[in-house]
């Protein structure tokens, strides 16, 4: 069953991929994707290539897929490990999201932060008192790591 | 430095306990310092008397027994002021010319009472007796004999204003008090006695320091004891509580215990009153160790120096009460040499497993006792009381406690299985949240009333502690847990109330008015339940603990109904079934099959409900059948048989709903029916919904070539394909079976595998996120 | 057979068709062709990945009617780039990593440091010094770096560490290079002079300015554990290399002329020969006067700065010129001027200048 979806979700993302997103499996094992998402051109992560990792659970899409950024980002709800902290990717999963609904999340996640519901607190508190801090921060990170 | 209102109120706090705390002795004004030299006074002249007293004299300046039975008699208002003109103070009879009591009760005391006379020391008697015995007591007279007047000397009265600095001088009598005849009054003929024997082996020796000081010398053959005695009607109605002072000869086994306050210092009578029934001779060294044990005690523990004014307080409130003199004859434990005794004392004192086979120690058991009122003339009688050695009641108690302890874990095992049984959302949904609160609040209770005992028996506190502790666990995580559980995936249901399942009202009415929709929020539901339940169990708890206090006939109406009420917790199962109309054993396996077994599971585990039963029952069955329990909980098998089948027969319901069908007892057109997911789709939701634009003409016909025959379908958000529906209108989609589509409140079409696996997790419309209701 | 392929840019979306053996360079130049996007500048992805230049569209599984992303990326980096600005572009290597390489070893320098042991050193350098995330995850880069060796703390705290043996004992543990000078090492490190050269800042600064132009152009960070999958490095290139060597030399010389007597102490620091740097000139120049493409082991810069490329292999670490110094000079001597021949000859006579000889008399090098 799930991977049936999974190829589905597949035929559908080569086929039309979203604006700024795209993804495919890693290898052969249809469980284990790679995405790369560009930064949104309106944030201080435009130009900027990020490249996330997806696993998928045997029980998708009953389960959330677990979706980490392998490169770094700076940013009030992912971490250093690339963990993303998004309701979605949780207890507000829903079968009928898809991958690609999923990637444009963490897209809006990018252009508006949540730093109500931080990972990274130093960051979210940046991002509240001194916005233009931020901006700049990201930007360089996002020439460091993400060009 | 500045001094806001705050500081100031505490300085004045501080200052105010400053000086209001009481120094070592509770003086705080100059009255009082007046009344206690007195009293210091009183009590030095007393002992001087005391100690010049001998074997042959009769008392002479002692508060209380001034006068003797007999001048009563003679002349009922006898001035008692010492000294008395036609009284022979240097002579000594146990006679009632001598004693307090009339002849009647002396010969009843020698003859009946301290019969053990056990010169040739063939009886033993076991040497510590601490203890609680129970009994029955027996009134023997009421106004038979006359009372004894006991003149109360007037400093002891507290002062009217504080102007006052001397205390009033004189003395006045208790019966010419308004109420002194209701007060002093035993007003039933029979009853039940508790008499608790506590040593004292120690006393402070002054009011600062906190060490406490041997002094008894004769301690092989002499105790001290502090005996407190309640006696009650049957009903409880009426309560009389003596606290006393009393001598345990072990030589002979007699206990002599006599209250004390204001209007008799009893303690400087016990050497005359312990020679009662012996003769001369024996009746000579008796009085010679006793008064030896007064004077060490007196000197010991500086009795004049170290009184306080509590105690002058608590003189003085005694005094309005009856005062007892108590003889008890004690059994021997003749099958024990002193040797054994003595090995068995240290094991209960020092478990350490000496060969003392402790299960086996006989009871502390008065055979007989007369307890006789001098001032108000009353005597009564009591047999054949008894009880266990204080340790080894603890013992018991320990035991009984880890008992429980491996009921509360049988049950956390149970409810644990439980949960893991009922682990999706639409299985929680059967659940009666009503049942498992009876459950919950019983445990609660249990929690909370061994958390209490904890902090008044020191003795037990590990046990207790332990008891609570697994009790509140259970409770308050996982019953609680759960509760929020079930509570989480009802909240947005209709009310069907049993009456409507018994009524059969149309369940149509109730569609109309719609509820808001709640999406469930674990936190706030805890937040509320969590509260309710601590709310619910304080309650419960005031109730249970206030009852002790009730007369016996309500208490025990009480008691019967709430182990009752709380024994129903099945009933709200049977009516969720009913309501949920859980389908027979057979239907079940039925309709299950691989994809979506989880669906059609029973509620309840058998395991769960037959266990939790025993578990629950099992403790009150042993209070209320076996008569020495530790609580000594009356036996009443008749209410232990009616529990038990009233819980047979909420299991047998349970049953017949299991094999039956839940809704075998009502007629099958009463029940409002849930929601159905197996509907016919329409047309114009089809379209509505956009999945085809035309379901006719572009015909989304089946894949399959095999099935040539058209069918209507939309995407399965689920798993992305497509789910053949049944559209009414259309005739060729009326081969696809309705129940491999599930069709959600909020019209989202789903097939039914998915769906059910979904909703196995979540009860969440995936598209919209309406909460659903389970299937 | 060709295929067609979207390429979506933004909002932009075109049609490109392409051969399925086509490679990816080809489908660039295509894309310049219509976008008018310079191919350095161009960044393909798809199915997640960045497409590279060499691999071809089949390899990629890309079918017909599938779509590509294209990103512009006109901060592309240039390693022809002036010293300054390589600074914020690229992450630390070799010096950064060596003297934080203590956070993941054994014995770790930096726990002690918030031991009792150095208790009496107040204000213990806080974390942000590492990075806005405490550093944990990545070394700090040479900025942070600096500004850490320029804080009067730190540099006390260096000055400890120095002298304490236990931690010169790690530090060489953790080195290879440093391992493989034995006893030498030990006494360069506890040297006051080394260690007057690790507090001094403006050292460090210009020594890490020249680690930066010798590491600048390979853009990846070993010792970063966030490595971005797209990247490709393909443009690291040797001869790069070789100029940025040239354009610092000054840079070494000032470094070299400053302290004469112990040469380079950093570059000791990470290779076993005493003076690398004054080696390397000389091979520069004389290759330069040769006017021959001087036959520059890549490899001696990544053992040189990274430190733990060639870890395990200590002795085939040194250089030709180095290891065959003595045998070089005969050979040229007897008139062979050939280098690389000589090497050649050399490695396969197992550094025996007759068996070179043969070798290059039979000219079957």
């Amino acid at each position: 069953m799930s991977s049936k979806r999974i190829s589905k979700e597949l035929r559908d993302i080569e086929r039309d991929p979203p604006t700024s997103c795209s993804a495919g499996p890693v290898g052969d094992d249809l469980y284990h994707w790679q995405a790369s998402i560009m930064g949104p051109p309106d944030s201080p992560y435009a130009g900027g290539v990020f490249f996330l990792s997806i696993h998928f659970p045997t029980d998708y899409p009953f389960k959330p897929p677990k979706i980490a950024f392998t490169t770094k980002i700076y940013h009030p709800n992912i971490n250093a490990n690339g963990n993303i902290c998004l309701d979605i990717l949780k207890d507000q999963w829903s079968p009928a999201l898809t991958l690609s609904k999923v990637l444009l999340s963490i897209c809006s996640l990018l252009t508006d932060a949540n730093p109500d519901d931080p990972l990274v607190p130093e960051i979210a508190h940046i991002y509240k008192t001194d916005r233009p801090k931020y901006e700049a921060t990201a930007r360089e990170w996002t020439k460091k790591y993400a060009v | 430095m500045e001094i806001d209102g705050n500081t100031l109120i505490f300085i004045i706090l501080i200052l105010f306990l400053f000086f209001s705390s009481p120094g070592g002795n509770g003086v705080t004004s100059q009255y009082e310092f007046n009344q206690i030299s007195l009293f210091s006074q009183q009590l030095s002249t007393e002992y001087s008397s005391f100690k010049n007293q001998t074997y042959d004299s009769n008392f002479r300046n002692i508060t209380g027994f001034k006068l003797s039975y007999k001048d009563i008699v003679n002349d009922p208002m006898v001035n008692a002021t010492y000294p008395i003109d036609s009284k022979n103070y240097d002579q000594w009879y146990n006679n009632e010319s001598y004693l307090l009591m009339p002849d009647e009760i002396i010969n009843t005391i020698s003859d009946s009472i301290w019969n053990y006379a056990n010169d040739d020391e063939t009886n033993i008697f076991p040497p510590i007796i601490t203890s609680t015995l129970l009994g029955t007591i027996n009134l023997k007279s009421n106004n038979k004999y006359e009372k004894i007047r006991m003149p109360i000397s007037n400093f002891y009265e507290p002062s009217r204003d504080f102007s006052e600095s001397v205390p009033p001088l004189g003395e006045s009598y208790m019966d010419d008090w308004d109420d002194f005849n209701e007060v002093h009054n035993v007003s039933f003929p029979h009853g039940d006695i508790k008499i608790q024997f506590t040593h004292i082996d120690k006393v402070y020796t002054n009011l600062v320091s906190k060490k406490k000081k041997y002094f008894n010398s004769q301690d092989d053959d002499w105790k001290l004891l502090n005996v407190k005695i309640d006696f009650t009607d049957k009903n409880e109605k009426e309560k009389h509580t003596v606290n006393t002072f009393g001598i345990y000869d072990i030589r002979s086994g007699r206990i002599l215990a006599m209250s004390e306050s204001a209007k008799f210092h009893s303690l400087f009578s016990f050497p005359h009153y312990l020679g009662i029934g012996r003769n001369k001779s024996s009746q000579k060294e008796i009085y010679e160790r006793a008064k030896k044990l007064i004077t060490e005690y007196w000197e010991t523990s500086n009795y004049v120096d170290t009184l306080t004014m509590g105690y002058l307080d608590t003189f003085y409130r005694d005094s309005e009460k009856c005062e007892f003199m108590m003889f008890f004859q004690l059994k021997p434990w003749n099958q024990y040499s002193k040797d054994q005794l003595k090995l068995i004392d240290d094991e209960l004192k020092w478990p350490l497993g000496r060969p003392a086979n402790l299960s086996h120690v006989p009871d502390v058991e008065v055979t007989s006792g007369l307890i006789y009122s001098p001032d108000c003339g009353i005597s009564l009688s009591t047999k054949n009381t008894k009880g266990e050695r204080y340790e080894l009641k603890i013992r018991s108690i320990r035991f009984h406690l880890l008992c429980g302890i491996i009921l509360f874990v049988a049950q956390i095992y149970l409810l644990l299985r439980q949960m893991q049984h009922t682990n999706t959302p639409s299985s929680v949904n059967k659940i009666s949240f009503y049942s498992f609160c009876m459950i919950n609040l019983v445990d609660g209770c249990l929690a909370t009333l061994y958390f209490m005992s904890a902090t008044l028996l020191p003795e037990l506190y590990l046990p207790l502690i332990l008891s609570a502790f697994s009790s509140f666990i259970l409770a308050s995580i996982f019953e609680t847990r759960y509760l929020i559980c079930v509570y989480a995936s009802q909240v947005n249901e209709r009310n069907v109330g049993i009456m409507t399942l018994l009524r059969g009202s149309n369940p149509e009415g109730d569609v109309n008015n719609e509820r808001p929709v709640v999406i469930p929020d674990e936190a706030s539901i805890s937040s509320s339940l969590y509260g309710r339940f601590a709310f619910t169990l304080i309650l419960f708890t005031f109730l249970i603990l206030n009852s002790m206090s009730w007369p016996r006939n309500i208490r025990i109406i009480f008691e019967y109904s709430l182990i009752f009420i709380l024994n129903s917790y099945w009933w709200p199962q049977i009516f969720r079934n009913a309501i949920k109309g859980i389908p027979s054993r057979r239907e079940r396996e039925r309709i299950s099959n691989p994809t979506n077994r989880r669906q059609y599971k029973a509620p309840l585990l058998w395991k769960f409900i037959i266990g939790t039963t025993i578990i629950r029952t099992f403790p009150i069955v042993y209070f209320f059948t076996y008569s020495s329990n530790i609580f000594r909980h009356h036996k009443d098998i008749r209410f232990v048989v009616i529990l038990s089948l009233w819980l047979l027969f909420q299991i047998a319901v349970l049953y017949s709903q299991d094999i039956l069908g839940a809704r075998w007892f009502l007629s099958q057109h009463t029940i409002p029916e849930g929601y159905s997911y197996f509907k016919p789709v329409s047309l114009v939701l089809l379209k509505e919904h956009g999945n085809i634009s035309d379901p006719t003409a572009s015909g989304a016909t089946s894949t399959t070539s095999d099935h040539p025959v058209a069918t209507t379908s939309v995407d399965c958000a689920i798993c992305m394909s497509e789910v053949s529906v049944y559209v009414e209108e259309l005739h060729e989609t009326h081969n696809v079976d309705i129940h491999d589509y599930m069709v959600t409140p909020c019209n989202h079409i789903f097939h039914t595998a998915c769906l059910e696996n979904w909703m196995s997790y979540k009860l969440q419309c995936p598209v919209c996120r309406t909460p659903l209701p389970p299937s | 057979m060709s295929i067609t392929i979207h390429i979506k840019c933004g909002q932009d979306n075109w049609e490109v068709s392409v051969e399925p053996t086509d490679t990816i360079e080809q489908l660039k130049k295509t894309i310049k062709e219509i976008t008018e996007i310079p191919e350095d500048s161009q960044r393909l992805i798809y199915s997640g990945k960045i497409l590279k230049d060499p691999e071809t569209v089949e390899s990629y599984k890309i079918q017909d009617g599938h779509s590509i992303h294209l990103v512009k990326s006109g901060l592309r980096k240039n390693n022809n780039n002036s010293q300054t600005s390589s600074n914020t572009g690229t992450p630390a290597a070799a010096v950064p990593s060596n003297i934080a390489a203590g956070q993941t070893g054994g014995f770790n320098p930096l726990n002690d440091l918030t031991s009792a042991r150095y208790a009496g050193y107040l204000n213990m350098p806080s974390a942000d010094m590492f990075g806005p995330d405490g550093g944990m995850n990545n070394v700090p880069n040479q900025d942070d770096m600096i500004r850490m060796m320029e804080n009067p703390m730190v540099q006390s705290q260096m000055n400890e560490m120095l002298s304490n043996p236990q931690m010169i004992d790690f530090m060489i543990q953790s080195n290879p290079q440093l391992q493989a000078m034995g006893p030498q090492a030990r006494q360069m490190l506890q040297s006051p002079m080394f260690r007057q050269m690790l507090t001094n800042p403006e050292m460090m600064r210009q020594s890490m300015q020249f680690a930066n132009m010798m590491n600048g152009g390979q853009g990846q960070d070993p010792a970063n554990s966030f490595p971005a999958p797209g990247e490709t490095g393909e443009d690291v290139a040797t001869e790069n290399t070789t100029q940025n060597i040239n354009t610092t030399n000054a840079a070494t010389a000032t470094t070299t002329t400053s302290t004469p007597a112990a040469g380079n102490p950093f570059a000791a620091l990470f290779n076993p020969t005493m003076n690398p740097f004054a080696n390397a000139q000389q091979q520069q120049q004389g290759n330069n006067g040769n006017n021959t493409t001087p036959a520059f082991d890549p490899s001696l810069f990544a053992s040189m700065f990274g430190g733990n490329t060639q870890a395990s292999q200590p002795e085939d670490n040194r250089p030709p010129e180095e290891r065959y110094e003595t045998q070089l000079r005969q050979l040229n001597d007897m008139g062979f001027f050939d280098f690389d021949k000589n090497v050649a000859a050399l490695r396969r006579s197992g550094g025996s200048v007759q068996g070179a000889l043969d070798a290059l008399l039979n000219g079957s090098v």
